[in-house]
């Protein structure tokens, strides 16, 4: 549920109103008597419990099939929700995750393609005479993304050990990584 | 890796073609069938952990990629240098796989993309390990990088 609030697949809000009608008949049945169903004498309530003819994948791509047989456009989303800090620090997080990963893979690429040897592709870059302002933002530009996604990983294992979900506590740990990698990066730069 | 060891006792590098076949057919490919095993295109019950246990190996594996940041830091070497290229390729593999699993839609559609990946991870896991053995290895990489 967690990853319906927080994840990026509020690209399509059709998807998400059909999680909330599943969620919705699960909660309506489940609030009516407040009870707590992990207690064993309520396993008779799953007694008579048929499972759907249809596993959700099936749903899903029913779903998909029909709206692109019909041409359906896309309800606009990102483009007319106001964006938030946990929004745009999400999209930051995967958006810097799929950028290192491409970087490594890029690395690893070149490591099988290229002739020379890592020494000599440094020197290479050291004899162009860059300058400091450049090297610098260089720097910056690797130290950041990697210093972010560190961080904010920190803090989606902490979402997922069930703490810091209360709203004021997303902004405050959420400006805290933002606080954070800013100055492990301005001091990587120093090093 | 037995192939590792048994190259140890020759000085030339190995040859492209053959660290390829190996590493991919050896080291990668471990991981990967090791969560095959427990993915439910295997089982179709409904009472399938697969994707919960998939959940919590991701999470093991992002702590575990935290702790080797200030191992290399401290204890840079060949150890660490290969266990850094098996942890970044896995914990990027199933990042991504997140990604596909997020925005691509449809049943072929989705095997593409998770074969063209799977070929991406497997490239990445290789050279990674190529540049390990051949060349100065991820940490010093990083240390000689930051040096300049």
């Amino acid at each position: 549920m967690v990853l319906l609030v927080y994840s990026e697949v509020n690209q399509d809000s059709n998807l998400n109103l059909f999680c909330f009608f599943c969620f919705f008949f699960v909660f309506r049945t489940l609030g009516r008597q407040s009870v707590c169903l992990a207690k064993p004498q309520y396993s008779v309530l799953y007694r008579h419990v048929a499972p759907m003819g249809s596993t959700a994948k099936e749903e899903m791509n029913k779903f998909w099939d029909k709206n692109s047989r019909l041409n359906r456009p896309m309800s606009p989303h990102i483009t007319i929700y106001k964006w938030s800090v946990p929004m745009m620090m999400s999209i930051t997080h995967r958006g810097t995750g799929v950028g290192l990963s491409g970087a490594i893979s890029a690395f690893a690429v070149a490591a099988l393609v290229l002739p020379g040897s890592y020494p000599y592709y440094l020197d290479l870059i050291h004899s162009l005479s860059i300058g400091p302002f450049l090297t610098g933002l260089a720097k910056f530009g690797i130290a950041f993304p990697v210093s972010y996604h560190t961080y904010n990983g920190i803090r989606h294992l902490g979402w997922d050990m069930g703490k810091g979900f209360k709203i004021p506590e997303v902004y405050r740990t959420g400006y805290t990584v933002i606080g954070l990698s800013v100055i492990t990066s301005i001091a990587l730069l120093m090093i | 890796f037995p192939i590792f060891v048994l190259s140890g006792y020759s000085e030339e590098r190995i040859s492209f073609p053959v660290l390829l076949y190996v590493s991919s057919a050896q080291s990668f490919t471990l991981f990967s069938l090791l969560m095959l095993c427990s993915l439910s295109c295997f089982t179709a019950s409904s009472n399938s952990k697969a994707a919960s246990l998939h959940w919590t190996a991701e999470r093991m594996l992002s702590v575990l990629l935290l702790a080797m940041g200030p191992v290399a830091y401290f204890n840079p070497g060949p150890v660490i240098d290969y266990s850094l290229a098996a942890a970044l390729t896995l914990h990027g593999h199933w990042g991504l796989g997140q990604v596909l699993t997020d925005y691509v839609h449809g049943d072929t559609k989705i095997k593409m993309a998770n074969a063209a990946l799977f070929l991406l991870s497997t490239i990445t896991f290789t050279g990674l390990c190529y540049f390990n053995y051949n060349d100065v290895g991820i940490c010093k990489a990083v240390a000689l990088l930051w040096s300049k």
